[in-house]
């Protein structure tokens, strides 16, 4: 049997080392988790879909990734300003073009703005983003300048366009029909009842065709998207003739590998094998136990990169501050037991066996990267006894000896128990909610582990059907606008402020800096809001979360960045 | 037989219909609303959100997917609950409602009703076809709600390779087992048999995350052995242009292998150990010692004799395993990223995509169906007392 056994593992590593070929030439593979629901221009919204933009598509305005400003892309500077924040005024750069060589110009902004907002089209989830633009104004001599008019001041009224792509009216609307109405038309309900034209262009402009078939897909960027394997790899080939061939100048129009070969595997072990087997050049999503495997792999770090990057998002265990005091007890409504689970926490010891000792504790609603993070904020420290002294204050005691903590809570006596909701599935999560269930229990409050579905878990945090939650945020370079996650509005309409955080002062100081357009007074009241927030305690703000970035040797030009997606693949050059 | 096979395929309309609906209804009731999810789907950074931009948004896409419509035909509700109560999807307010009816409405709460509301509900237009879907009687499961493709193009493609690995699963499972049990059955006592049958037990054991991920860390770890790659259905850069079908299995076959065999061992221990049960049962009956007896061959006995008689219990587990090929394995295709059902399913239940969830219930319920009938008529292939006139 020995015998036979051998010559046949012979033969079929022979046979089968030709799969594990890795790619030749100037391809660049990159591990993807998941792919993005469609690629439609402008009614997508998935991550994934936004970094494949980065590449096959420009906007009028980009983030510079060294420094996390502004930086003009198919503007030729950054917008001039009217005295009362409205009126913001571009200029489009000569030299860039359409696949069909035609420029762009304003009436693309114009149409990609009405394509938009147009109540047909099926960008449900981005259409607020849109809501604040009253109108675009094109110059009627220069078709490379126009106005673009907001309603309100607002501080991302220039950042919001980095994150959209400009599309191309001629590809996306040949009979040229929105052009015929305006803004305001386009989002009158009653008004487009009468109107089939336009119901025809958005049933068109929503098909299928434009998501998935790369037949289908146009942008100006330098990639473009040639084939889309479902569940497999998504493959952006370089443009040849392109505008942007010769173009170093920025990032945006640099196309330095021939192919991107965005290859999907969520499975970690699998993963990590493609990247010891040198089948993946690029991965920023693989596990903090898989990138601490490889880093002590010697052989491994002799042929890839591999290096820790700061974001911006973060992770946090939301406390219910209002609940409806029947189906969930009142354990949260007080600032000083806030405070004391928040001691209770055991950062260390979370972040050393959870994320080998890679992240840092964060302190507020805004990770430490960012320039308004206010520095005073001092983390606090896990202190047992301190939080037991915070809890006595607040009246809670074991009164009658069964190791629970107790209070009388409108007349009624109420212990101090209660579940932890987290998304099912994550072990990390599983284990954070462990660790602090244990830890909890050293005060003597009781927990319970509650995982649940994806949307189970939404529906209870934005229902306010929960008491104590894990979950993250992801955010940007851009700067903060506080009102989604903790405007009282957004608790009263089921939005994203899931703690009921919130007075009349906090909501007008993020409405002051949602409008103030002088950065240095905007940092001051965001270190404002900071504390706010540090001394209310809604969260107990746990780390920011660290990308594991790792990269093939073989590829040169390596830049790591705190913005997503950390890494820009179109730079990166194959070593000679 | 024939009018038995008629009969049964009619009896396949109420009970396709009652699976779907009752599919319809949990999906229809599971937490989360599809809705909510599309609206809250977006990633960017801050905005200028307000309530009533949000509830103007729900409100239009809720009526353009057909969601502000009732569920069914009817409903069976309390007396004291008014007509309209559907159009209510925001679970605070619905709970206030309530709260209200429960505390004004007295003796009414008590009393039941039936309020109907004909053609115009979620269901019909599933069915029959309404918006952008000509219903499923046509042979259209409408677009998907997050991928906003047609559901059927999504299942197609992801179909054909759970189909492959079942499929050829099954088929290898079979084959391989069915051998091994009737040795096993033949000589119960022998080296082979135990050590067979310890091995099959350690195999059926097993879990199949696990296995998985020990294949992979064997034969795709360069540190072991490099022989398979690790994940995937075909190479990273695709066939070459013009690659005939065959041409692409032989590229795929090395990327087959692992997957395939965490798709087979768990059944082919367990098809394996039935098919020695069964068979070890036969042998000990009155009619194998007459043909022991009239002097047939070992191999005959059994081949001929035993084994036919001993197949009504694995056609059983035949017409249990064949409609699980639409579901897929989530696990395997996890770990060896294959894009089957599995994962199709999961995520389309995560993103509460219930055109692709009712569909893939649709499929497997005629899977079902149809396998429980060829059982049927197989069962009275081989064993002719088996009558299925009834």
């Amino acid at each position: 049997m020995k015998s036979l056994l051998y010559p046949l593992l012979f033969i079929l590593s022979i046979t089968f080392t030709s799969s594990c070929k890795k790619t030749q030439s100037n391809t660049l593979v990159v591990h993807l988790l998941s792919e993005p629901d469609d690629m439609h221009p402008t009614n997508g919204a998935s991550a994934v879909r936004a970094e494949i933009n980065l590449y096959t598509n420009l906007s009028l305005l980009r983030v510079n990734y060294k420094t996390g400003e502004l930086l003009p892309c198919l503007a030729k500077s950054l917008p001039t300003v009217s005295e009362d924040g409205l009126n913001y005024s571009y200029e489009l750069k000569d030299n860039m073009t359409w696949d069909d060589n035609s420029p762009i110009t304003a009436n693309d902004i114009a149409f990609t703005t009405k394509a938009s907002k147009c109540l047909y089209t099926n960008n449900i989830g981005l259409k607020p983003y849109w809501e604040n633009i009253d109108d675009i104004i094109v110059d009627s001599k220069n078709n490379k300048k126009f106005t673009i008019k907001m309603k309100r001041p607002y501080i991302l009224n220039t950042w919001f366009w980095t994150d959209f792509p400009i599309v191309q009216a001629a590809f996306y609307d040949k009979q040229n029909v929105l052009a015929k109405y305006s803004n305001a038309q386009l989002t009158d309900s009653t008004f487009l009842k009468s109107k089939q034209d336009i119901k025809q262009w958005a049933d068109e402009f929503n098909s299928p065709k434009y998501s998935t078939d790369t037949q289908f897909m146009s942008g100006a960027g330098p990639y473009k998207i040639t084939k889309w394997d479902k569940g497999v790899s998504i493959t952006l080939e370089k443009k040849k003739n392109h505008w942007s061939e010769n173009c170093q100048e920025n990032w945006y129009c640099q196309a330095n590998p021939d192919k991107i070969i965005l290859k999907l595997n969520n499975n970690n072990a699998s993963a990590l094998l493609e990247l010891k087997n040198g089948l993946i050049d690029v991965s920023t999503m693989i596990d903090y136990s898989s990138f601490t495997e490889l880093s002590k792999d010697e052989a491994f770090k002799k042929d890839f990169t591999l290096k820790l990057a700061d974001t911006y998002n973060y992770t946090y265990v939301a406390m219910n501050m209002k609940p409806d005091g029947k189906k969930h007890k009142k354990l949260f409504t007080d600032v000083n037991v806030r405070r004391a689970m928040a001691l209770l926490t055991p950062y260390n010891q979370i972040n050393k066996t959870l994320y080998e000792n890679n992240n840092k504790q964060v302190v507020g609603p805004i990770s430490p990267n960012k320039i308004d993070f206010n520095a005073d904020l001092k983390p606090l420290e896990y202190n047992v006894e301190q939080a037991k002294e915070l809890l006595k204050q607040a009246g809670w005691a074991d009164t009658d000896n069964d190791q629970v903590l107790d209070k009388m809570i409108d007349g009624e006596k109420t212990k101090f128990e209660f579940n932890i909701n987290f998304i099912s599935g994550s072990k990390v999560w599983e284990d954070l909610a462990k660790q602090l269930a244990e830890s909890f229990g050293k005060a003597n409050i009781y927990v319970m582990l509650n995982p649940l579905d994806y949307n189970g878990f939404f529906s209870s945090v934005t229902g306010h059907s929960f008491d104590m939650s894990i979950s993250a945020w992801q955010s940007s370079a851009p700067p903060e606008d506080f009102s989604q996650l903790w405007s009282s509005a957004s608790w009263a309409n089921n939005g994203l402020n899931f703690t009921g955080f919130g007075t009349p002062q906090s909501d007008a100081l993020i409405d002051s800096i949602n409008t103030c357009m002088d950065e240095p007074k905007r940092i001051a009241l965001s270190k404002r809001f900071q504390k706010l927030v540090y001394d209310e305690q809604p969260y107990i703000f746990m780390f920011t979360q660290t990308r594991r970035v790792i990269v093939n040797k073989k590829w040169d030009n390596l830049e790591i960045y705190t913005e997503y997606p950390g890494v820009l693949l179109n730079t990166l050059k194959l070593k000679d | 037989m024939w009018p038995y096979v008629l009969k049964r395929i009619l009896w396949f309309i109420p009970t396709l219909f009652a699976v779907t609906l009752i599919g319809f209804i949990l999906l229809a009731n599971a937490p989360g609303d599809a809705v909510d999810s599309l609206v809250m789907s977006s990633n960017s950074g801050g905005s200028l959100k307000t309530t009533q931009d949000i509830e103007q948004q729900k409100t239009y896409w809720r009526k353009q997917l057909g969601l502000d419509l009732p569920l069914f035909y009817f409903s069976i509700c309390k007396l004291s609950e008014p007509d309209t109560l559907y159009k209510i999807h925001d679970e605070t307010q619905l709970e206030k409602v309530n709260e209200q009816i429960k505390t004004t409405e007295g003796y009414r709460n008590y009393l039941p009703k039936i309020v109907w509301y004909g053609s115009s509900n979620q269901y019909h237009r599933w069915l029959f076809g309404g918006f952008n879907s000509k219903g499923i009687i046509r042979g259209d499961f409408g677009l998907s709600i997050s991928k906003k493709e047609p559901v059927i193009v999504i299942i197609k493609d992801k179909l054909i390779w759970s189909l492959f690995f079942s499929i050829l699963s099954i088929i290898l499972a079979y084959a391989i087992s069915i051998p091994i049990g009737i040795k096993i059955a033949q000589q119960p006592e022998s080296k082979f048999s135990k050590s067979s049958q310890f091995i099959l037990f350690l195999m059926y054991s097993m879990p199949s995350f696990f296995v998985g991920v020990l294949l992979l860390m064997l034969f795709a770890n360069p540190d072991i052995l490099s022989i398979f790659p690790p994940s995937g259905i075909k190479p990273i850069e695709g066939y070459y242009d013009h690659a005939s079908l065959i041409e692409k299995f032989i590229v795929s076959v090395p990327y087959m292998i692992l997957p395939l065999i965490c798709y087979t061992y768990s059944s082919l221990a367990f098809i394996t150990k039935l098919t020695a049960t069964s068979i070890q049962e036969q042998l000990q009956l009155d009619y194998i010692k007459t043909a022991k007896a009239k002097g047939l061959s070992s191999n005959s006995i059994i081949w001929k004799h035993a084994l036919k008689n001993s197949a009504l219990p694995l056609i059983t587990v035949f017409s249990t395993v064949f409609p699980s090929i639409v579901g897929g394995s989530v696990i395997i295709e996890s770990i060896f990223t294959i894009p089957g059902m599995g994962l199709e399913t999961v995520r389309a239940i995560i993103a509460q995509d219930y055109p692709v969830v009712i569909a893939i219930i649709t499929l497997s319920s005629i899977l079902t169906i149809f396998s429980y009938l060829l059982a049927d008529i197989l069962y009275a292939w081989i064993d002719p007392r088996i009558r299925i006139t009834k």
